[in-house]
């Protein structure tokens, strides 16, 4: 962790009210998050539960503090994707910890998101950036890889319950068309009404997500993700 | 085990081979034996007889023989350490260690907030002098604007007092006379503690110019002489403009720059050798259609190549000059010219390179642009650190664990080594298109403008002693009535 990560974090808790020794345990938690402290998070989270802090509470006031915390700076242009990437990672690693403490099924994801990069779209890894921030924020993620037919799309929602949101990838303003045609497919088999999709890409305006009839356009990841949230709140 | 092994740490320039850089000198030593220097202080030329110069009371005229030029350079200094205003070391000025600050006395400034041109304040000097304390490199100041709203007998005195209390990097000065420098340095010695303490770690340089081609007047020298007393860093720095106040040739205008700056040292040794001195110098052109002397050109940017290049045969500590535009507006002129120069004193290894944020050549100082060329400055540090190659930096083994068709941006090692390899800078535009649309479309200029404000309403430069701050203000307004 970097001289400058430490100053932002330090003003950061300038502004935490920090009392007793629970706080202080989330506190721990929400530094290893912020900082991209992998080695430590279990540790944090093991002696946060030994001080009887309940995991719902690490939950909601650990892990999403956190990554409200990290897409703010981001937002300020203080945290570049690597430090999201990476906040997101370690709170993959907490989830890891407390979800096999827990026996009533509180601790399943929020929601599933399936995703992929349109046919004849070789392009991956803008795609895989949103995936790994999805998951971060704790949603399920199914990821259908490059090159996805309509059809392909369309049965992952279909055979996938829980998956509300269906998320199409171009790079190429050549496959853009191929957006149109998933979303087509989609709203013609009437499962717009459980599945909102989403699309996102360089090429890929508000203005074309409008006129091809997409739910949500997303600029970037952190966008996705903060639109996922509202639309799952 | 490797062999024979030799690293790049950074890319390499070299204008003039070694034996150009002697044709420079010897024919400098020529000039100096055959023509001589115009010294326009008796005391001065005094000095240069009893050492063995031809002088000639009635024309002014000096004829320095080589020996003394010989005797100088062996007794000047290599290497100055610039302390900060608490003393602390802050600049290596030697070697191949290169600096950025501003430059001094424009008439005008250009208004933030009006974007329009005038003349130049007390508060104009103060704020600039903020703004510079937190940018991260700028290194040191110059005054920027020549204040109008005071004095004229003790305005550098007043431009030197708004530096002293709004940053704590070193600081470049010009005075009037003698006794205005004299003032300025007991000023500073009340900073430092004592003269003694000041002369142990300056955190002052002043600056004086001889006048092209060849001619030293009465205050510059008598500055020269007060600084080699007193054992404070001193630039001598002439400004020609070739084809005008030099021959049309660059190599004869570097010639004639060298010849000013030599005379200087000499004179500078003589009262008091291994003083420290510190080799400046600006040749430019003339613009050959309205005559205008020129900042932004090619002819410039070389020709102070070629003065560093001196600088570095002579061991000398260099005053270099980049960051400066012929534009009269922070416009694309002003960014190529800035980004050109920039890049080629830093090639040079110039040590001081003033001047940043200047415009209409020499005639504004602009906080937009001052901004700008510290924008420049870290996007050529990073070019010109390179890269590192190693096996941590080769990541042959995170080639392997990705492997083909995956991607490297969620691996740990770009998150180790991102922020050092990556240049991150506060004003380039690099975002995709849509959310530069999203986020207003706001261009290069006006974020820059944004940063200057930001940055005088957040930064806050440590502060002086209240009490120090009232004598320093005493002896400012006492030296208006002197």
């Amino acid at each position: 962790m970097g001289k400058r990560h430490e100053l932002l974090w330090r003003r950061h808790n300038h502004t935490e009210t920090s009392g007793g020794r629970a706080m202080d345990k989330m506190q721990d938690i929400i530094d290893c998050i912020v900082k991209g402290k992998m080695d430590s998070i279990e540790t944090s989270i093991k002696k946060a539960l030994r001080d009887e802090i309940s995991i719902n509470d690490i939950v909601n006031n650990g892990f999403v503090k956190s990554m409200e915390i990290v897409a703010d700076y981001w937002k300020s242009g203080e945290y570049f994707i690597p430090d999201v990437i990476v906040a997101a990672k370690v709170m993959q690693i907490g989830m890891d910890v407390i979800r096999p403490l827990t026996t009533d099924g509180s601790l399943k994801p929020k929601a599933a998101f399936a995703i992929g990069t349109v046919k004849g779209d070789l392009h991956d890894i803008g795609k895989n950036i949103v995936a790994l921030m999805l998951e971060g924020a704790g949603y399920k993620v199914i990821n259908l890889g490059i090159d996805v037919d309509p059809e392909k799309f369309l049965k992952c929602a279909q055979e996938n319950p829980e998956v509300k949101a269906v998320g199409l990838s171009a790079l190429l303003t050549t496959t853009m068309p191929q957006m149109a045609k998933t979303v087509e497919l989609i709203k013609k088999e009437n499962l717009s009404g459980r599945v909102k999709i989403f699309v996102g890409g360089a090429p890929v305006t508000q203005a074309f997500a409008n006129e091809i009839g997409a739910d949500y356009y997303s600029a970037d990841a952190v966008h996705a993700v903060e639109q996922v949230n509202l639309l799952f709140k | 085990m490797r062999v024979n092994c030799r690293e790049n740490t950074s890319p390499h320039f070299e204008l003039l081979s070694k034996t150009q850089i002697e044709d420079l000198h010897i024919a400098s030593l020529e000039v100096l034996e055959r023509t001589g220097v115009k010294i326009l202080s008796s005391n001065a030329r005094g000095l240069l007889k009893k050492a063995g110069a031809i002088t000639d009371d009635t024309s002014d005229i000096v004829k320095i023989p080589s020996r003394l030029v010989d005797r100088a350079l062996s007794s000047a200094i290599h290497y100055i350490t610039l302390a900060n205003r608490s003393g602390e070391p802050f600049l290596k000025v030697g070697g191949y260690y290169s600096y950025f600050g501003t430059g001094s006395d424009t008439p005008y400034v250009l208004d933030g907030a009006t974007g329009q041109k005038r003349k130049a304040v007390k508060e104009d000097v103060a704020r600039a002098s903020r703004l510079c304390d937190g940018l991260a490199n700028i290194d040191f100041v110059m005054s920027m604007g020549l204040v109008s709203d005071v004095p004229t007998n003790a305005s550098f005195l007043h431009e030197f007092e708004a530096m002293l209390l709004n940053t704590k990097k070193p600081i470049l000065f010009c005075s009037r006379d003698r006794k205005d420098l004299a003032k300025a340095v007991e000023i500073a010695a009340l900073v430092s503690g004592s003269l003694g303490r000041l002369q142990e770690n300056p955190f002052i340089v002043h600056y004086a110019e001889p006048i092209s081609p060849l001619t030293h007047h009465k205050d510059p020298l008598d500055q020269l002489e007060y600084c080699a007393e007193n054992f404070i860093p001193i630039i001598y720095t002439p400004g020609l403009a070739a084809g005008a106040a030099g021959p049309v040739t660059l190599a004869g205008a570097v010639v004639i720059a060298n010849c000013e700056n030599l005379a200087g040292l000499v004179i500078h040794q003589l009262i008091n050798p291994g003083a420290p001195f510190i080799y400046g110098g600006t040749v430019t052109r003339l613009d050959m259609s309205d005559g205008a002397y020129t900042h932004g050109t090619p002819e410039h940017f070389v020709g102070s190549c070629a003065r560093a290049a001196l600088g570095h045969y002579y061991h000398l500590p260099i005053f270099g000059v980049a960051g400066r535009t012929d534009s009269k507006s922070l416009d694309a002129q002003a960014g190529i010219e800035a980004s050109i120069s920039i890049l080629m004193e830093a090639l040079s290894g110039a040590n001081l390179v003033h001047d940043m944020g200047y415009m209409a050549t020499g005639q504004i100082t602009s906080d937009d642009m001052i901004v700008m060329c510290d924008e420049i400055i870290a996007l050529v540090k990073r070019l010109l650190t390179g890269f590192e190659v190693s096996p941590e930096t080769l990541a042959v083994d995170v080639i392997n664990q990705v492997g083909p068709g995956g991607c490297f941006l969620d691996h740990d090692h770009t998150f180790k080594h991102f922020r050092k390899e990556f240049l991150l800078l506060k004003c380039m535009d690099r975002k995709s298109l849509a959310t530069w649309d999203r986020e207003g479309g706001a261009g290069f200029t006006a974020k820059v403008r944004s940063r200057v404000e930001k940055i005088l309403v957040e930064h806050k430069p440590e502060p002086l002693d209240k009490s120090l701050c009232e004598r320093i203000n005493k002896m400012v307004l006492a030296a208006e009535t002197d």
